[in-house]
């Protein structure tokens, strides 16, 4: 019996160091690890004796890609436990900031680090060298992204600007009506974005996921809403734990979150498209309604369209807010500690990101838990490597090699986030 | 100070991580020379992104990156990486966890033709890149050594 082995020792072009390891007996495949070496960075443990207000900028330090996600999640969930709710335009420019976030992470996920694997190139320098319009034009929607997290956030990496309560300062109308023309061409150039990466050939690979995201009644979820799933979970963030567990695999130093009952399941653009596609504005739904993207996507191989629709969404969103803003007299609301348990999630980039916090009367934090969007795609990933490579056993090995690298792509996954991974090894042993 | 007319733009910029050990060698060096670093000069302390670095360094002529490299060579080696003259190894920039860091940020803007005239990296070898760590003797001498150096290529450059 032919056995092989398919082996990326350290997958490129994710955040973070991991690898996945395929080991293919025959016509079966024996055995799929998505293995995280990416050293455990212990987060959780030393938030606990730190006051409250300082969990927000301790935790956006998980991540220089969705610093905002970890912010947010953590803000909500201290607010939560203080019994404060922030609305108005100091909610609206939480949601203008996390427009930056999802416009740098996913232009720079579409651009530099998934088309590549479409179009056959090493990486987005190659494709640089052909596609040098299509390039430039990618690397100024990142910046557009950038340049929001820096004007409300301070600077776009780990931005300083946000806190419990809402901002150290609020941006005047002078320092952000400068964004409605550059918004009104990032529309254009994202809906250009999404007609582009529509015309890649896609491989055929469907699976019946359970999608998991925020859900609102009015709005695409950031920050605010329930967790819901197309499986009929409907639930408020404080029944997270109940639903959900994390458990740690030998391979992996980032714990695997499943559902208690049903395993697996998916979070991510995907999941929020599928669960959320009646909230998207005007021109991303007629995007990809002219583009003829299915309302419910289970190719994972498509969600580089999806992102490109959720980037026309954060552009018209961030638009709108900049539209309708009017500074707060206040930059922030008063939140004083109050003993108790805070439960928050927003949706990173790259899928639902949720913290709960046990605080002290004195505000100190008394315990954490912070579980990671990669975190809980990781046991949907190493199923998908399972179910695809096993539908492609007639692929030589560097062809399988490509796409299941391409596929963990799928997921922009976020190692150092999840560390918590990413290279391949296929066994054919 | 406003930049007459004809004369070069330049940057320079020290990359890292001020948490990680030796990977805080570029803002180390930067420190240490900043008060002699010419006016004209625009600096830049960054935790290496590289798609920000692009934007920084677009329309500049000269830029000097500082960093820590990891190449397998002995810690604290020094380094003086003329971009013009070759490729970036993208591999001696694995200390820094970034997917889109500096060698491609390099390479990118040569593929795009944006790439300013003259690009310049100086590192040192570093070995202790672990959370909390302290910088390593090696890498404390590459500090002194490369921070004269950039200086001594800055003061010659005229701008």
């Amino acid at each position: 019996m032919k056995n092989r082995t398919v082996k990326v020792d350290y997958l490129a072009r994710v955040e973070g160091e991991g690898g996945i390891f395929v080991k293919i007996k025959g016509d079966k495949i024996e055995d799929v690890k998505l293995r995280i070496f990416e050293p455990p960075r212990f987060f959780e443990a030393f938030l606990r004796g730190r006051y409250f207000t300082e969990a927000p900028d301790i935790t956006a330090r998980i991540c220089g890609i969705c610093p905002i996600a970890y912010m947010m999640s953590s803000i909500h969930a201290m607010e939560n436990a203080c019994g404060v709710t922030v609305g108005g335009q100091l909610r609206a420019l939480r949601r203008l900031i996390y427009c930056g976030e999802w416009i740098e992470s996913h232009v720079l996920h579409i651009y530099m680090l998934h088309a590549p694997d479409f179009l056959g190139y090493e990486d987005s320098i190659q494709m640089a060298a052909d596609y040098p319009q299509i390039v430039t034009r990618g690397l100024m929607l990142k910046k557009l992204g950038n340049d929001i997290m820096t004007t409300v956030g301070g600077r776009e990496i780990h931005p300083v600007n946000v806190k419990v309560g809402g901002f150290y300062r609020v941006p005047t109308k002078k320092e952000l009506d400068p964004y409605r023309e550059r918004l009104v061409k990032a529309i254009e150039d994202s809906v250009e974005t999404a007609k582009w990466v529509n015309g890649f050939t896609f491989p055929d690979y469907k699976v019946d996921y359970e999608f998991v995201s925020l859900q609102h009644a009015q709005e695409y979820p950031f920050n605010e809403g329930h967790l819901a799933s197309n499986k009929g979970l409907k639930i408020s963030f404080s029944e997270y734990e109940q639903q959900f567990v994390e458990e740690h695999m030998e391979h992996a130093n980032a714990l695997h979150s499943v559902h208690r009952e049903r395993g697996n399941y998916f979070v991510g653009p995907m999941a929020r498209y599928n669960n959320c596609f009646d909230k998207l504005t005007p021109v991303a739904k007629q995007t990809a309604k002219e583009l003829k993207l299915e309302a419910h996507v289970t190719n994972p191989f498509r969600s580089i369209i999806v992102r490109a629709i959720e980037t026309i969404y954060a552009c018209e969103e961030a638009l709108r807010i900049i539209e309708n803003y009017n500074p707060p007299p206040q930059p922030s609301v008063d939140v004083q500690p109050k003993e108790g348990v805070g439960y928050g999630a927003s949706e990173a980039p790259r899928g639902t990101l949720y913290h709960r916090y046990r605080i002290d009367a004195d505000g100190i934090i008394r315990d954490a838990k912070i579980v990671p969007p990669t975190s809980q795609n990781q046991r949907t990933i190493e199923a998908d490597l399972r179910g695809f490579a096993s539908q492609n056993l007639h692929l030589k090995n560097d062809d399988l090699t490509w796409q299941c690298e391409q596929l963990v792509r799928n997921y922009d996954p976020c190692i150092s986030c999840a560390t918590h991974s990413l290279n391949l090894k296929l066994d054919r042993a | 100070m406003s930049r007459e007319e004809g004369t070069k733009r330049v940057i320079v910029i020290g990359i890292g991580n001020e948490f990680r050990g030796d990977d805080a060698f570029g803002f180390e060096v930067i420190r240490r020379i900043r008060e002699q670093i010419p006016g004209s000069v625009d600096v830049l302390l960054t935790e290496g992104d590289g798609t920000h670095l692009m934007q920084r360094w677009a329309g500049c002529d000269v830029v000097y990156i500082v960093d820590c490299i990891t190449s397998g060579a002995p810690g604290g080696t020094c380094f003086r990486l003329d971009a013009a003259e070759r490729k970036m190894p993208t591999q001696f920039f694995r200390s820094s966890s970034h997917i889109f860091g500096v060698a491609e940020a390099i390479e990118m803007s040569r593929a795009l033709n944006q790439l300013p005239s003259k690009v310049i990296v100086y590192g040192a070898e570093g070995t202790q890149l672990d959370l909390g760590k302290p910088m390593s003797e090696p890498m404390v001498r590459a500090v002194r050594i490369i921070g004269d150096q950039l200086l001594q290529e800055l003061r010659q450059d005229p701008t």
